[in-house]
């Protein structure tokens, strides 16, 4: 499968993302993106809601949904440890442009990485949705993943709901 | 300032302007020889053109002017203001809104527009022949205020408007003008001395410097019989200072400020943070126990509070601002559907929040329709039904407590019971031959699909109707209401909250987490007696002062996880489906809640009417009872289905 395009690659062919670990994966968001990493901060439970986006918290006074992106990549669901953050980024997809907070386990680094390391998605061995990725990126023997957060979340994301507006 | 910031203060100041020519239009239906209001339309219609050439929507200055000219016609009293001319403008305002927002509407309709018009400007002008003014000449000595040029004064086109009042003969006063090296180029320095032989009265002499009074001394000097010797004249400069009383205006216009409203917002947030901030604030004093941050805090607590007031009374907007938008669409109504109908409105001056009014404008504008479109009778009919032929809606408004009163009366037809019982019996609301009193019966026009209209008109009646109003009412928090006498009338009631952004909550703790439930549907709180507590009879019911209410176990609904507490609470709401019982672990109290919107990821849940932020820097969801109502409701059914 080709890379997936939607990657702003500068002019020299490379990008500037923000890797973090979950489980035992380690993904690759773009730097741009990201507003804040927090130290994971006290989140509120909303009952009824499906489990990747079951809490809210306050964020420097906004309410956002805090996210967990395990259960789309099938990572175990493990408790908070010293090393839990929570990465703020920023949802263009959303309008108008909402943040949210994905859980990590860990931070690594914000790094460059170069078109060429990119790969497709194969299509066999992942054992998670490839509409979830928009590629992976090859780094020396590890392999990082790129999600697709648009993806992941458009199924829980209703706009213009509550403001039906009147037909007459 | 850029362009695209110039461009929307300009869509703002023109929407402004031609919601004013609207409503003095709509005046003139009921007093055509109102000078006061032709005037006032003249002026705003000169000032779009002038506005709209300024930031280059030159179709609209162009289209504008001939408004305007058509317009000034009235004002000479050459035209009445005839309903046929009235109604011309008006549709000449929907073709100015849509150039106003950037639209290019094809190039005929503005031809054919403004054929309408000056066929409509020619109706009964023709017959009317100026006053007879006899030629006379006035000699106008005018000096204006040396910076007038950035106040936008251009003496050459006053010259100009003189000229065409008359024959002209113009002398410039150059004495003042400085010597060269010391001469500003923006500063005016001449004074003019006009010998203007006209036929027009003096007051469409003073109109040409209407707009520029302000920044000059005018002297008009009657019936001087020829130009005289003009040099020793004009070296005096002249001194009377025409009509101070123009001066409110501007002074009004520098006292209020346009503040886009997601600023206004943005504040909103930061009151909020601060109100919030602050409780942390006075927490953490109280443990430190420190009589200094003591007085601190009091006094960043008076602060806030204080802000918190002020903030709220900035975003509150005088409901006159649908009522104006309403008028129009009353007359447009009483057109398209051939009825004869006045449209009178009260307490216009009754403020919402500004998010609330936007709310309330489509259900409005449906329930106008519906009286204007099923309430009010033909004129035959109604004379037949010995009443005046002209039908009358009536838009009341008026503040109670914390809530706001809208009264929407029409003197139509009413609402016919049988009809509706026939309807519901149709639809299968109702069973055949139950008894169900008239009251009752009103409310089945709040269900879904419900629209006992015979045919579909354009207006309303295509099954959509009183149930999105109902829902549009009560996602604002509000209630409907509605009552009929047939034959005499409908009045619908609408009660909305004075504002959405803060409320009075009472905050409930469930487990580990808070909920806040808006204090305005609590009936009240109660222990859940044990004897209550019957649910493994499958009844969750308990007796409060001789009925029976229904309670929800909140731990079940929202799967907690952890044993309910060995004495819950029960707090007892109102909906508008009936009153329930819900029960908590723990009633902490009273909570002024800062409402925040929920992100689109949670929105659509229902349960929730958003979120607020705590004093220790927490996160509480406010409970939307009656949504949660219907969502056990809904699962009840589906378990009794599934049986």
């Amino acid at each position: 499968m080709e890379p997936q395009s939607g990657i702003e690659w500068n002019g020299n062919g490379k990008i500037e993302v923000l890797t973090f670990g979950l489980g035992c994966a380690t993904f690759a968001v773009e730097a741009e993106m990201v507003r804040e990493i927090l130290d994971p901060i006290r989140e509120t439970r909303v009952p009824c809601c499906p489990y990747q986006i079951a809490s809210i918290i306050n964020y420097r006074g906004r309410i956002i949904p805090l996210a967990d992106l395990r259960p789309a990549f099938r990572q175990p669901v493990r408790p908070k440890t010293a090393d839990s953050r929570f990465v703020v980024v920023e949802c263009p997809f959303m309008n108008p442009t909402q943040l949210l907070a994905i859980k990590a386990d860990r931070v690594y680094e914000v790094t460059l990485i170069e078109k060429q390391q990119m790969d497709g998605i194969p299509n066999i061995g992942m054992n998670i949705d490839p509409t979830h990725l928009r590629g992976v990126v090859k780094s020396g023997d590890e392999l990082i993943l790129v999600p697709d957060i648009r993806s992941i979340f458009a199924e829980f994301c209703h706009i213009g709901n509550n403001n039906a507006s009147l037909s007459l | 300032m850029n362009d695209e910031d110039s461009t929307i203060i300009f869509k703002a100041e023109a929407r402004d302007l031609l919601e004013t020519i609207e409503r003095g239009l709509l005046d003139l239906e009921h007093n055509p020889d109102d000078a006061a209001i032709v005037a006032q339309v003249f002026r705003a219609m000169h000032t779009l053109k002038g506005s709209g050439a300024m930031f280059g929507f030159d179709e609209l200055a162009d289209f504008a002017h001939h408004c305007e000219t058509a317009f000034d016609r009235v004002r000479k009293k050459e035209a009445p203001a005839s309903p046929e001319l009235i109604c011309a403008v008006l549709a000449a305002i929907d073709h100015l809104r849509a150039l106003a927002e950037g639209e290019t509407p094809p190039e005929e309709e503005s031809r054919s527009l403004l054929s309408i018009l000056d066929a409509a400007i020619n109706i009964g002008s023709a017959e009317k022949k100026l006053p007879a003014a006899d030629l006379t000449t006035w000699r106008l000595t005018f000096r204006f205020s040396p910076d007038a040029l950035k106040n936008g004064t251009r003496p050459y086109g006053i010259l100009n408007e003189l000229n065409a009042l008359g024959e002209a003969v113009v002398k410039a006063d150059v004495s003042d003008v400085p010597p060269l090296e010391s001469l500003d180029p923006t500063r005016i320095y001449i004074g003019w001395t006009v010998d203007l032989k006209t036929l027009q009265p003096r007051t469409s002499i003073e109109e040409v410097f209407e707009f520029d009074r302000l920044n000059m001394t005018l002297d008009i000097a009657h019936d001087v019989p020829s130009a005289l010797e003009m040099a020793a004249e004009t070296a005096k400069p002249p001194k009377k200072e025409i009509r101070k009383d123009t001066s409110a205006k501007p002074d009004e216009a520098s006292e209020t400020v346009r503040i886009p409203a997601a600023k206004l917002d943005a504040l909103l947030d930061c009151v909020g943070e601060l109100v919030i901030a602050q409780s942390r604030l006075k927490q953490t004093a109280s443990e430190i126990e420190n009589a200094n941050l003591d007085i601190v805090s009091e006094d960043i607590e008076r602060l806030a509070s204080e802000l918190r007031e002020s903030m709220m009374t900035v975003r509150m907007v005088p409901l006159s601002h649908l009522f104006g938008r309403f008028r129009r669409l009353a007359h447009d109504l009483a057109r398209d559907t051939g009825k004869k109908i006045e449209f009178e409105t009260a307490g216009e001056s009754t403020e919402l929040d500004k998010t609330v009014l936007e709310r309330l404008s489509d259900p409005l504008i449906h329930l106008i329709r519906n009286a204007a479109d099923h309430g009010i009778e033909m004129p035959q009919e109604r004379v037949t039904a010995g009443k005046p032929e002209t039908g009358r809606i009536r838009l009341v408004t008026k503040q109670a407590g914390a809530e706001v009163v809208i009264l929407l009366e029409d003197d139509g037809r009413g609402i016919d019971p049988k009809r509706i019982r026939a309807k519901a019996e149709e639809s299968g609301f109702i069973e055949r031959d139950a008894t169900v009193a008239d009251a009752d019966l009103l409310q089945i026009i709040f269900r879904p699909g419900f629209s006992t209209a015979k045919t579909i008109t354009g207006l309303s009646g295509r099954g959509v109707g009183m149930d999105v109003v109902k829902n549009a009412i009560e996602a604002l928090r509000g209630s409907v209401e509605i009552a009929s006498v047939e034959g005499a009338g409908t009045t619908v009631t609408l009660r909305i909250p004075l504002t959405l952004a803060i409320i009075d909550g009472l905050m409930v703790r469930l487990a580990s987490e808070r909920y806040i439930i808006p204090l305005s549907a609590v009936e009240e709180c109660t222990d859940l007696a044990p004897q209550y507590d019957m649910r493994q009879d499958g009844r969750c019911i308990i007796l409060l002062r001789n009925e029976f209410v229904p309670y929800l176990k909140l731990h079940e609904l929202f799967e907690t996880g952890s044993p309910p507490d060995p004495n819950p609470k029960v707090v007892v709401v109102s909906t508008t489906h009936g009153r329930y019982g819900l029960v908590v672990d723990e009633i902490v109290g009273d909570h002024q809640t800062v409402i925040k919107p929920l992100s689109c990821l949670h929105s659509h849940l229902g349960l929730y009417s958003g979120a607020t932020i705590l004093g220790d820097g927490g996160t509480a969801l406010i409970l939307d009872v009656s949504r949660i109502f219907d969502t056990a409701k809904n699962n009840a059914e589906r378990q009794i289905s599934q049986r």
